[in-house]
């Protein structure tokens, strides 16, 4: 069965300074070639940390964005190829949940009317009394109150604004769901509340999820497969299982033991594969692998072999689990 | 002085106002003995009569001015931010225009122009009209742009973006979540215009002549103007009242604009 | 037992708020010893910020009560003099967020080089050679040049560097971290983490790690305290609080977290409702509401602090005997 949604070869520039005097105009190289997809009913996770351009990633799967280079084929359809008014339209079958809960929603609307908002949109023949049955009907789907539903989202905390959103992604009965950092401003204790939530909903309703993330740990109890970003670019993509247990693509490894460990202070063992220096900037990415600068294999290798990943970005290869990294064979050395 | 007790005190000054001129219609006249201010030389009205005439002129001027200034300079942002692109782009450099230009320039040029109507008897505009219409055309630039502006960064709101992930339409966004976020600033930016039409409006009446009689027809900025010699005369029985209301009137509008603007800037 | 370095007291944290008094912290009592690192963990309005903040008196209109004894010297009934002298010299504080913790107009080495001017009394070419060090102690490449940059020019992790050289510059004997490692990317996260450890190992400094991450803790600290709607619900060793948890909340804490080694497709056990308007406190047990296992007596009684021995202790009528399996 062809995947819900595909992205392919998906490049987003976003032009930087410059003015009418300066021939080589800078650009932000937010996204590099991406290629993904995601079946129906699963969680797609993508992880990667600050400016490794996974929200815009998501940003350009729902349309939000026009690609630089590249297409996305939703069930079929070549988004490049709809106008703004079909695009519109095909918006309601994909969603997308905010990570900052306050902002997401307009603070003097009461929740019922935000809820209501993709019915308003996309079903303008439901009466008014339909509307309101099924807004109370998401909201008690969400653990929310009908009395509730008049209520402004101030008087809400976190988590419940969160699961408004929700609620209100689901009036619209999408297939997709990009959930961006849904979970990451809330407390622990909250963020098990809404993943608990997603899942269910997933069950419920055969949804398909992207889920982005820098939190690893939430990342593999959600995820069916996993894409791991780095600068603009996927570097490993696998299932949730193999990867985490094994993964192949020596960022993926620092991610992982980047995570805090009790039984590391235990041992008293420092921490290995630590990435040195600070993540480059996506408007001068490094040469060649974008990793090389700061890759931890880096120094066991031979001086040609430096120089390769210095010169030669790394194409993303494999089937089934796909790594960029010229030497991804090495890396159990360094383990 | 918090805005909030300032924007009180300005509404409570303007109900003063407002009542006592209401008063002054209804049984003014009505009262024995003459008007304590006495009559103003060279005229058979009462000063209290001239005043309040004009007070309600300055008032109404301001009001209708000010308030035309405000809608068309809303309309014309909610059209720039709903077409977006070349078109906002023109509309605010016209808007910038406009307001870079000598108000003087303006009021002549409308003032030549329906003097040239009434000479070839196609139409004749009332002072009043003619006034208020000058007044609207030298006030809407500044507010449109600083609407415009406004718009722009309540659109950049993440709920405004959640409302496109939805599928709403540009216009639809504007309507129901822009719009109602922005109407304490238009209110405000309403507030803080009647008095400086009000203000304006002085000057632009000895540009224009309108009200040069400083009969009843004038308003209380007219009337000060007309009147101002008599200060060196009669002391300030004349002006003293006419001046006071002035005053009360400017201040009134503008602490209650300043209040407003206060909780339009929380948001 | 060796002399606590530093000892807080039921101390009490009360902002004025429109809406009246806010108690923040309602009676905390916590010990640390020299070279011992502690972690307070707890959510959003938990209190642990203004437990941290109030050691050094930060806040200019809270109201405190209680006692926070350093060395044995009440530092609430000390005045501001002795309290900027303690500032920075002895008690050195890392804040979050790097960036608003920086003064964005003066260069990195000139804000490195004023505590070293306030205390120390050093000028010239000695605090050049003093922050110089600094910065390599804490792993900033390239001290001299990096020292003349200006905050923005430097990375999420080089700011949070500075930070700690500040802080380490007049070698405090307690270091106050306050989601040191929250604003900043995983890879980074785990530098600052080993950048700590180190300076643990080497300088014997005490640490006070407030946090919510429970991670963290387990492998920076020796002890933990966690905190729930501004009162201490368990104390104790790190890995005695962690593996065998006394309070239901820190059990629900480590339970709602997803584990690198759990079940992928298990439900996460969640704590159902939400944090208490400190206003609005439920009676008895603050936590009650939440508690799988509240019981009559929680909710009309608030539970009194139970110390089980000299560094383990909780608040609770029934704690969890962790005897069966869980």
């Amino acid at each position: 069965m062809p995947a819900l949604i595909e992205a392919t070869g998906l490049t987003k520039r976003f032009p930087v300074g410059g003015g009418l005097l300066l021939r080589a105009r800078r650009a932000v190289h937010a996204v590099s070639d991406v290629s993904l997809a995601i079946e129906r009913g699963t969680t797609l996770g993508l992880v990667g940390e600050s400016g490794c351009g996974k929200s815009t990633v998501g940003r350009l799967l729902l349309g939000l964005q026009r690609p630089t280079a590249g297409r996305v084929v939703f069930d079929g359809q070549d988004l490049g190829a709809l106008d703004e008014e079909a695009l519109r339209k095909l918006r309601r079958r994909m969603q997308m949940v905010f990570q900052d809960p306050y902002g997401a929603l307009n603070p003097r609307m009461p929740i019922a009317d935000a809820v209501a908002e993709p019915l308003v949109i996309h079903h303008p023949q439901l009466s008014a009394g339909e509307r309101r049955d099924r807004v109370l009907q998401l909201l008690g789907r969400v653990g929310l109150r009908a009395d509730q539903a008049q209520r402004l989202p101030a008087e809400f905390s976190g988590g419940q604004r969160q699961r408004i959103v929700i609620a209100r992604a689901l009036a619209a009965e999408p297939e997709l769901l990009f959930a961006d950092e849904p979970v990451s401003a809330l407390d622990v204790s909250i963020q098990a509340q809404i993943v608990n939530l997603l899942a269910d909903l997933q069950r419920e309703r055969q949804l398909s999820y992207l889920f982005v993330s820098h939190d690893l740990k939430v990342v593999r109890h959600v995820a069916h497969r996993v894409a791991v970003m780095y600068l603009g670019r996927v570097v490993e993509e696998a299932p949730t299982e193999p990867l985490f247990a094994r993964p192949r693509h020596p960022y993926t490894a620092s991610l992982l033991a980047a995570i805090p460990d009790p039984k590391r202070r235990a041992a008293g063992t420092p921490r290995r594969l630590l990435l040195v220096g600070d993540p480059p900037s996506p408007i001068a990415p490094p040469s060649g692998c974008a990793l090389h600068p700061r890759c931890p294999l880096r120094p066991t290798l031979g001086a040609a072999d430096q120089e390769r990943c210095a010169r030669e970005a790394p194409a993303l290869a494999g089937d089934g689990h796909r790594v960029a990294c010229h030497h991804a064979d090495r890396l159990d050395d360094i383990r | 002085m918090t805005p909030r007790f300032k924007g009180r005190l300005g509404l409570v000054i303007l109900a003063l106002v407002f009542v006592g001129s209401v008063g002054y219609a209804l049984v003014g006249e009505r009262l024995p003995g003459e008007c304590v201010f006495g009559t103003v030389p060279g005229r058979q009205a009462t000063v209290c009569a001239l005043t309040f005439s004009g007070l309600w002129r300055s008032a109404a001027t301001g009001l209708l001015s000010g308030g035309a200034a405000t809608l068309l300079a809303l309309g014309l942002a909610l059209l720039a931010r709903r077409a977006g692109g070349v078109v906002e782009q023109a509309l605010v450099k016209g808007a910038e225009v406009v307001f870079s230009i000598p108000d003087v320039l303006i009021l002549v040029a409308i003032a030549f122009g329906a003097k040239m109507l009434r000479d070839a008897g196609k139409l004749d505009l009332s002072p009043f009209w003619l006034m208020t219409g000058s007044l609207v055309a030298i006030g809407w630039a500044a507010p449109m742009r600083m609407i415009v502006n406004r718009l722009r960064s309540l659109e950049e709101q993440e709920f405004v973006f959640a409302a496109r992930s939805l599928g709403a339409t540009r216009g639809r966004v504007l309507l129901v979540h822009v719009l109602p976020l922005a109407r304490p600033f238009v209110l405000a930016i309403f507030l803080f215009r009647v008095p400086t039409t009000i203000l304006t409006e002085s000057t632009v009446s000895f540009l224009l002549g309108a009200g040069a009689s400083g009969g009843s027809d004038a308003s209380l900025g007219a009337f000060i103007a007309q009147n101002y010699r008599t200060l060196m005369v009669t002391g300030f029985r004349v002006v003293g009242p006419a001046l006071l209301l002035f005053f009360l009137l400017i201040v009134g509008f503008h602490w209650a604009g300043q209040a407003v603007q206060a909780r339009a800037d929380r948001t | 037992m060796s002399a606590a370095l530093l000892e807080i007291d039921a101390l009490t944290v009360e902002f004025g708020t429109p809406a009246g008094p806010l108690r923040a912290v309602d009676g905390a009592t916590l010990r640390l010893e020299p070279g011992r690192a502690l972690g307070l963990v707890g959510e959003s309005g938990s209190g642990k910020s203004a437990l941290a903040t109030s050691i050094l008196r930060l806040h200019q209109h809270a109201r405190l009560g209680g006692a926070i004894r350093w060395k044995g010297e009440d530092l609430l009934r000390s005045d501001e003099k002795s309290m900027r002298k303690l500032r920075g010299s002895q008690i050195a504080m890392v804040f979050q967020d790097p960036m608003s913790s920086l003064n964005p107009a003066h260069r990195v080495g000139r804000q490195i080089a004023e505590p070293l001017r306030l205390h120390k009394r050093l000028s010239g070419a000695a605090v050049d050679a003093e922050v110089h060090a600094l910065m390599a102690k804490v792993g900033i490449p390239d001290p001299v040049e990096r020292a003349k940059a200006y905050p923005h020019q430097l990375s999420g992790g080089l700011r949070q560097r500075v930070l700690i050289a500040m802080a380490l510059a007049c070698g405090p004997e307690l270091l106050i971290a306050d989601e040191p490692t929250t604003a900043v990317d995983a890879t980074i996260q785990a530098q600052i983490v080993e950048l700590l450890r180190r300076l643990q190992r080497e300088t014997g400094i005490a640490v006070l790690l407030i946090t919510h991450d429970l991670g963290l803790v387990g492998e920076l600290c020796d002890d933990v305290a966690v905190m729930y709607a501004g009162r201490i619900v368990e104390t104790g060793p790190v890995a005695a609080v962690l593996g065998a948890p006394l309070h239901p909340y820190t059990a629900g804490l480590l339970a709602s977290a997803p584990a690198l080694d759990g079940d992928r497709g298990a439900r996460l056990r969640e704590i159902p409702g939400v944090v208490p308007d400190l206003r609005a406190l439920p009676p008895g047990c603050r936590f009650q509401t939440r508690c799988a296992a509240a019981q009559e007596r929680c909710r009309s009684d608030e539970p009194q602090w139970t110390a089980v021995d000299a560094a383990r202790g909780h608040r609770c009528h029934f704690p969890l005997d962790n005897k069966g399996p869980r």
